[in-house]
């Protein structure tokens, strides 16, 4: 038997294996994302890489395979409240807006803005949630309605269980929202959350929809 | 001399036993999904105070209830640290729920899955017959079931976070790695000793902090914040306006 040759081979095989060791390191291995996908559906995804399930296959033969994905951008590039938010961020949002949708089912135009200290990530936030409204064919506006500074500075000191309810109020009572108008604000309570939460504002009343 | 036998080389038994004695075991944590999450909150401050929390930490086909009742001690720890009134309680294997006394706001229940278990009896022959300079691979993939809810039984948040060990025993990997890690690698890239266990701690706790955090402002949220669950944290502002709060504390 030739054990080198064996040998060398079981070690090409381990570079396949995405785990840390001699050839990938404990940074490399944490930035894929990786699932376990039976044989025949690892084949469907990627054809040229896993080979078809054999015919004659055993049927008790387990075969599957691990498919590793890299990250879109590696782990430490972007805060980690912005990468846990903007990685996940179709997802989240998806559900929230759908959520929205679903208590205003009516013909009404939608206003969005999102709340978050990261200027950057705000509008990332916002794009997205106006984008899956107007995907589900609601009409959404580019306007987002402006409170004056001296509401801003009022509201800036108030909880967050009535900064909301106090802005909408304010929206309405200052015209900048109308009974056709509903504003859905998404943003984070808390600087410890990597969560997104959602509130409709529509004829002056604030309700939290998750 | 009988025909057929051959004399024992007691070298190579010998140099055999050395190496197979002297052989050592790598062992590589891989987080698969959502271990590897980046997480706000620090595990290390006080992120449920006046908060009750009962943990059930379920027995299962891979987790033995002695093993629960470790996981669900553990975990105690973890939250009365973060300032929870904490019990726990580890449920008998297809035993329903207990009643308890204890009125939780939040019931974080934990149950553990095998994924994936490769071994192979081959690379094990091939691995002694090497004298185990081609090592012996062996690998566990789980999955660790999350589910945290309020005291009337509403879901407030799940996960289900997944990760992989690869252990390799042999003497040709651990002395390539043992030496990997002396002269190439930096001390945090290191994969021999107990990194591993470190790596899965640290992910572990943190994602389980961080799931009980975004259920406990959940309920906040649904419930409009009734209770004073929360001190007010630094407000965004309500208006497109510069970025005012400060960047959440990285955990370490």
């Amino acid at each position: 038997m030739r054990l080198p040759l064996l040998g060398a081979l079981l070690l090409a095989a381990c570079a396949y294996d995405p785990a840390p060791g001699v050839f990938h390191t404990r940074k490399e291995s944490r930035n894929l994302e990786c699932t376990r996908l039976a044989h025949a559906q690892a084949h469907e995804r990627f054809p040229g890489d896993v080979p078809p399930v054999a015919p004659r296959a055993l049927a008790e033969e387990v075969t599957d395979a691990l498919v590793c994905e890299p990250r879109f951008l590696p782990l430490g590039d972007r805060m980690p409240r912005d990468e846990a938010i903007l990685s996940t961020l179709r997802a989240s949002v998806g559900t929230l807006t759908q959520l929205a949708s679903a208590l205003n089912p009516g013909d009404v135009v939608w206003h969005v803005d999102a709340f978050y200290p990261e200027q950057a990530v705000a509008s990332k936030i916002s794009i997205a949630a106006k984008t899956e409204l107007f995907e589900h064919g609601r009409k959404v506006s580019d306007r987002v309605p402006m409170l004056a500074a001296g509401d801003i500075s009022v509201l800036s000191h108030l909880p967050p269980r009535q900064m909301y309810a106090v802005a909408c109020q304010r929206y309405f009572s200052e015209h900048l929202l109308t009974e056709r108008d509903v504003f859905l604000g998404l943003m984070v309570v808390d600087p410890r959350e990597t969560q997104l939460h959602a509130g409709i504002c529509q004829g002056g009343k604030w309700r939290w929809v998750q | 001399m009988l025909y057929g036998t051959r004399p024992v080389n007691h070298r190579l038994l010998f140099s055999w036993l050395v190496l197979a004695l002297g052989s050592g075991c790598v062992t590589a944590y891989q987080p698969l999904v959502s271990l590897q999450r980046p997480l706000a909150v620090d595990p290390e401050i006080a992120n449920f105070e006046g908060q009750k929390i009962l943990i059930r930490c379920v027995p299962g086909e891979y987790l033995e209830p002695s093993d629960a009742q470790l996981l669900c001690r553990k975990l105690r720890t973890l939250f009365a640290n973060q300032s929870a009134t904490v019990e726990v309680e580890v449920p008998r294997q297809n035993a329903s729920a207990s009643e308890t006394s204890f009125k939780a706001d939040l019931i974080i229940e934990l149950r553990a899955r095998l994924l994936h278990h490769g071994d192979s009896v081959l690379n094990w022959l091939l691995c002694y017959a090497s004298f185990t300079l081609i090592p012996a691979v062996t690998e566990f993939e789980f999955a660790q079931d999350i589910t945290v809810r309020d005291s009337s039984g509403f879901m407030l948040g799940t996960d289900s976070l997944q990760g992989r060990f690869v252990r390799s025993f042999g003497f040709g990997v651990w002395a390539l790695n043992g030496l990997l890690d002396l002269i190439v690698r930096p001390k945090e890239e290191a994969v021999t000793g107990d990194g591993h266990k470190k790596d899965f701690s640290k992910d572990f706790f943190g994602q389980v902090s961080q799931l009980a955090f975004h259920a406990r402002m959940r309920a906040a949220v649904m419930n409009e914040f009734d209770k004073p669950q929360v001190a007010a944290p630094k407000l965004a502002p309500v208006a497109p306006t510069p970025p005012t709060a400060p960047p959440p504390r990285a955990t370490p």
